[in-house]
């Protein structure tokens, strides 16, 4: 088979770095393709060849196929690479490289076309005798069919995209009520995401676990296994942490379900990376096959740290047609990896995916520390991907040294511009449970109320606040143009303190300070202190408060402040207007979208008569579906948007009248 | 520049002494201008709370700048006035940066008496107007005042008028006046939102008409709501006495500093760029330095160690006339020029000055004047010297000088001494008394000697036995009085000056005030009187 000399990436972000890094090391030409969002991100510059492909849009971009053939023929790419999500799992792209006579970086089109549907998947699996969850894949795909076949299996169950994976298209549907909005949803955000709106329908586990195994197929019939990752911790039906080996697995286990995984594999002739995906119930000891992803999965650098081994490099070699040079009895696991996801979203906001720009990204170098990172400083998050800044691995020789020095690396890690969930990884790395390996799948929706977000003590507080109160008296104080030399606030006459009000999570806390000769007396609630501002430059601040010294890096854009102290960790807040916005006229009744959000659906017109709690429109932000409820039953007035229409944050959607 | 040695041992005896008794006049100051930020009884505080008002100081804090320094004049107005609404009146006035904008701030406080109008307040109000006016700045009127007190009526009719006329004819100056009115302003008061070239209007609250509803309703039998007389709302959308409608307090404040940010900059004369060096000695030492006892003399070039940038100071003519000290010096980098007294005035100082003050003109630098002397000097060689025709020149320079004048009372300021060194009818841009300083025809004791002496010459003549002990009893009593009045508290009360300050603070009081002088063009006089010769 053909060499390949030129690889073309029908991706982005931090895997389309990760990707261009192997080719620099094979000595392989590499391609990016850009949107127009990512025309300033990292990976462009890193690769040899940059080729714009469209509007930011996923379905104006990264989706179309034919950009993506267009641009390997224009950079004389004969190979493409189409890393995850987009489309690496895409039968008909893998068919159509193959038609352009370009290697598709990924298995055989078949095990594609398979493995796509979930429901033939599970099929080829019982037929194998792997073990599968009982549910509903049939190909009767209408409503009245599988909401009958939800009611048999009960509740709680889970909707599945046939063609999803990541969790998009995924719900968890508790009660009967649910089903049919629930059933439409997952329908429309199958579509939407993969083109494909069939579900199919499985018994819930409820307190299982995540655990994956790597799988690598060659062309010449052979298959091994990578051991596995556990993927247990996961949030919105999407993993946050990832890790190799698995607390739980015993080796006789690892090995049945290591077998299992290659077994799957062969019945799939399967010849490039992918992941066979179990759940395992620790109650009965007992695993199931979910599915098998026919791509290299986003944490496979856990497998690569454990390994020693290039997943990507492997990829290539098989793509062109090399033989596994492997054995599976030469695979063996050297020590613990740990991925973490760090994420532009508010984890006390039941992680809603937030925007902006990260205006500082540093972290300390630790040994062991592997950062694959989409952005830089400067970087912005836009509404269009996925929220992810970058994985952050772990490698050490146990498990509990990778959790120490993640939590080292969490702590003094600068990632500032926007919320993130950089504290809440740290709550999760500092957890008892997690670092003792007891978890399941829901212990983060279980959890949430003790690792949600740091609650800083009133003193790390009033510190925090003070560190934020001078810079921001700092940046007046540099405007000032007469009178320099004046006691900043001089009064012949005190009356009372001056005062910042600083916004943590809409929670006002209000710090009151008064400058004398050469420090600032200082007020949070009841107690008064002495703060000494000792250093402060446009990122960082030192300041002396009862004989400690304290250095906060910090950001700041506009009124926000990002502030970030080595162990008490990060905060973000904002100053809050001294002066209120006139009371805007609430429109009473008004919906507006609560994020930078497209319509998905309307699902009312004006006249209609809702009840509380009927679903009005469908909005999606960040590839995550939301239905907005009516609060109080009325009758709906106006609509002032359209499906398919892209809208900010704070746009007024419809108003309803209510019934009074 | 040289900088001045100084002679002080701050370890010494005398030093501590002096610091102590100081402190304790400090203390009496601070206690004082405690008194003076009583805004009310707690009744009328809890009823405005209760309506979501700001109390008048919190008003002026939230107009400010945030970090904004903030100069209050005569604090201590009328606070030994029988019968007056106590220390400080019913208005708190200031200087303060509004949008980055130095502007004269007028509170009323509607808390405390309603905001009506005593003796001390609208005297206070006439001489806020006059610097208003000779400091060129703009001003924000916090509204909420009753009016005149009616039991004071009388003495303060006659006068009240000059507040109107002082904001119009700042208006013609191109001056600024912004009026937010967020309570009563009636009868005469409506005048005030009346004549400025804003006014601001709290929705709910202003209340801004000629005559109430009871005193319409005598005069014409109309029958009218406060609303419909002078609300807010009528005011805004139908008479057009108001320009803007806030919805609130809040708002209310920040449509002002809106305006203030579009009304025109100030053209300052001169801003400093240079970093600034804080005296070589530290000016906590003013508490040991000037005696707390002015009969005690003292070196006021001391002073001038502990106020000046560096403590440079380049004197003028050092040899000569060495009772007044001249020279110029940097006071947070503004350059000005000082005169100061050490003791009494003879010809030759007072010729010094007067030539001081000349050069100064010349070069368009403003002067401050640190009172201390006992007054010219008397006696025959001295009369026979022309102390009279040299005393005169000082007052001609003094009177007809055209940068502007900083005067600070730092110990005894009596006779024609007070005159000379730019007393309060000689009207500086600014003038503060520390609170050890006296004022007065003379020094009490010379005043019941000389009274004395006249007496006991009277008994003579007339033949009359002179009652030694009687005479004893009244000299004390004379003194008694005199020194009283001759105190910093009852010229502070009286509104003799500008306000006391903690001698500690000298420095951020000139530097501030030096600012607002500097703050518009600096052009000395050309022409003085005949100076006779």
């Amino acid at each position: 088979m053909e060499t390949i000399h030129t690889l073309l990436i029908a991706n982005r972000g931090e895997i389309a770095s990760r990707i261009i890094r192997t080719c620099k090391k094979m000595g392989i030409r590499s391609v990016a393709v850009y949107s127009d969002a990512d025309r300033n991100s990292p990976y462009t510059r890193q690769a040899d060849l940059a080729i714009h492909i469209g509007e930011s849009a996923p379905a104006s971009s990264y989706l179309v196929q034919d950009k993506i053939i267009e641009a390997a023929k224009k950079s004389g790419a004969n190979a493409i690479h189409p890393g995850y999500g987009f489309l690496s799992e895409n039968a008909n792209f893998a068919q159509r490289c193959a038609d352009e006579g370009i290697i598709f970086v990924g298995p055989n089109v078949k095990a594609i076309e398979e493995m796509g549907s979930k429901s033939r998947a599970k099929a080829l699996m019982q037929e194998h005798g792997v073990p599968t969850v009982p549910g509903y894949q049939g190909e009767d795909q209408s409503i009245e069919t599988l909401t009958s076949a939800a009611l048999k299996i009960g509740f709680p169950l889970l909707l599945k995209a046939t063609a999803g994976g990541g969790g998009k298209g995924m719900r968890i549907i508790h009660h009967e009520s649910e089903l049919t909005t629930g059933i439409e949803a997952a329908k429309r955000e199958s579509l939407s995401a993969f083109g494909n709106d069939e579900l199919i329908i499985e018994k819930y586990v409820a307190s299982g676990r995540h655990i994956e195994f790597q799988i690598f197929g060659d062309k010449h019939g052979n298959a091994i296994h990578l051991l596995e990752r556990e993927c247990t911790i996961q949030r919105r039906y999407q993993k946050v942490v990832e890790e190799s080996p698995s607390p739980v697995l015993t080796e006789d286990l690892r090995k049945k379900m290591g077998e299992a995984a290659v077994k799957a594999a062969l019945a799939l002739n399967y010849d490039n990376a992918g992941t066979v995906e179990f759940i395992f119930d620790e109650q009965v000891n007992e695993f199931y096959f979910l599915e098998v992803n026919t791509r290299l999965q986003v944490e496979h650098p856990v497998t690569e740290e454990v390994t020693g081994l290039d997943l990507v490099e492997m990829q290539i070699e098989m793509a062109q047609g090399e033989k596994l040079q492997l054995q599976q009895a030469d695979v063996k696991g050297k020590g613990y990896a740990l991925e973490l996801r760090l994420y532009a979203e508010d984890a006390a906001n039941d992680f809603t995916p937030v925007t902006g720009t990260l205006t500082r990204f540093e972290w300390p170098k630790v040994n062991g520390l592997r950062m694959e990172t989409a952005v830089e400083s400067g970087s912005e998050i836009s509404v269009f991907y996925d929220p992810m800044i970058a994985k952050m691995i772990m490698h050490d020789t146990t498990r509990k040294g990778v959790y120490r020095k993640m939590r080292y690396v969490l702590e003094n890690m600068v990632c500032q511009g926007m919320v993130t969930n950089q504290p809440f990884l740290l709550e999760l790395v500092k957890n008892e449970a997690v670092i003792h390996g007891k978890y399941d799948t829901h212990f983060i929706a279980n959890n949430l109320h003790t690792i949600e977000n740091k609650h800083y003590t009133e003193y790390e507080l009033s510190l925090f606040l003070a560190a934020a109160t001078l810079i921001d008296w700092k940046k007046r104080d540099n405007k000032k143009t007469i009178l320099r030399s004046l006691p900043s606030g001089w009064r012949n006459n005190f009356y009372e303190f001056q005062k910042n009000t600083w916004l943590i999570n809409e929670e006002a806390n209000e710090l009151q300070y008064r400058h004398l000769d050469s420090e600032f007396l200082m007020k949070f609630g009841d107690r008064e202190f002495i703060t000494h501002l000792l250093s402060i430059d446009n990122q960082s601040i030192r300041m002396e408060v009862e004989g400690a010294m304290y250095v906060f890096n910090y950001s700041s854009v506009g009124e926000n402040y990002f502030l970030q102290h080595g162990t008490m960790g990060n905060l973000s807040i904002k100053k809050k207007a001294r002066f209120p916005e006139r009371e805007i006229q609430k429109t009473p009744g008004g919906y507006e979208a609560p994020m930078p959000s497209t319509i998905v659906k309307i699902l009312v017109e004006p006249g209609k008569q809702v009840a509380i709690g009927e679903p009005l429109l469908v909005i999606s932000s960040m590839k995550m579906e939301n239905t907005l409820l009516a609060e109080e039953a009325g009758i709906v007035s106006e609509i002032f948007v359209q499906e398919g229409q892209n809208v900010e944050a704070g746009y007024l959607l419809l108003t309803l009248k209510s019934e009074e | 520049m040289q900088h001045i040695r100084s002679n002080v041992n701050p370890n010494s005896q005398q030093f501590k002494e002096n610091e102590a008794e100081m402190l304790k006049l400090v203390e009496k100051l601070k206690k004082h201008f405690g008194e003076s930020l009583f805004q009310g009884e707690e009744k009328h505080i809890d009823k405005a709370r209760k309506r979501g008002k700001l109390l008048a100081r919190e008003r002026i804090e939230l107009l400010l700048d945030q970090d904004s320094p903030f100069l209050e004049l005569l604090p201590l107005a009328g606070m030994q006035m029988k019968g007056g609404f106590g220390t400080g009146g019913t208005n708190v006035s200031g200087i303060g940066f509004v949008s980055g904008k130095l502007c004269m701030i007028n509170s009323n406080i509607g808390t405390r008496k309603g905001g009506s109008v005593d003796y001390a307040t609208l005297f206070k109000a006439l001489r806020v107007g006059e610097i208003t006016r000779e400091c060129a700045l703009p001003t924000v009127n916090l509204v909420e005042s009753g009016g005149a007190n009616l039991t004071d009526q009388s003495k303060i009719f006659n006068y009240g008028g000059e507040t109107f006329r002082e904001i119009t004819r700042r208006s013609k100056m191109g001056l600024t006046t912004i009026s937010i009115v967020f309570g009563n302003a009636t009868a005469g008061g409506a005048y005030v939102p009346g004549m400025s070239d804003f006014s601001i209007f709290q929705k709910n609250a202003a209340k801004v008409f000629l005559a109430g509803p009871p005193l319409v309703k005598m005069a014409t039998n109309e029958i009218a709501t406060d609303e419909e007389l002078g609300g807010a709302e009528m005011h805004s959308r139908i008479s057009g006495v108001s320009d803007y409608l806030a919805e609130d307090e809040y708002d209310a404040i920040r449509i002002a500093r809106e305006i203030m940010e579009f009304t025109k900059d100030a053209k300052p004369h001169f801003v400093p760029t240079e970093p600034v060096v804080p005296p070589k000695y530290h000016p906590e030492e003013l508490l040991g330095v000037v005696p707390a006892n002015p009969k005690q003399p003292f070196d006021v070039r001391e002073l001038i160690a502990r106020i000046a940038d560096g403590s440079e100071f380049s004197e003028f003519k050092p040899e000569y006339g060495s009772t007044l000290v001249t020279g110029w010096c940097k006071i947070h980098g503004y350059p000005v020029g000082i005169l100061g007294n050490n003791g009494v005035i003879f010809s030759e100082s007072a010729n010094k000055g007067a030539q001081f003050i000349q050069l100064s003109n010349k070069n368009n630098i403003p002067l401050i004047f640190l009172q201390n002397t006992t007054g010219y000097m008397v006696g025959k060689a001295y009369e026979e010297g022309g102390i009279i025709k040299n005393g005169a020149k000082l007052i001609n320079a003094v009177s007809n000088s055209e940068v502007p004048h900083i005067t600070l009372m730092i110990g005894s300021s009596y006779g024609a001494g007070n005159y000379g060194m730019n007393g309060r009818s000689y009207h500086p841009r600014f003038l503060f008394a520390y609170p050890n300083s006296k004022i007065a025809v003379m020094g009490s004791e010379q005043m019941a000697g000389v009274m004395e002496i006249i007496q006991r010459a009277n008994a003579e003549a007339s033949g009359k036995p002179f009652d030694e002990q009687q005479a004893a009893m009244l000299k004390q009593m004379l003194i008694m009085e005199a020194e009283s009045k001759a105190s910093a508290w009852h010229s502070t009360s009286e509104l003799w000056d500008d306000g006391l300050l903690d001698p500690r603070e000298t420095r951020n009081y000139l530097a501030f005030t030096l600012a607002i002088v500097y703050n518009q063009e600096i052009k000395g006089a050309d022409a003085f009187g005949v100076w006779r010769m």
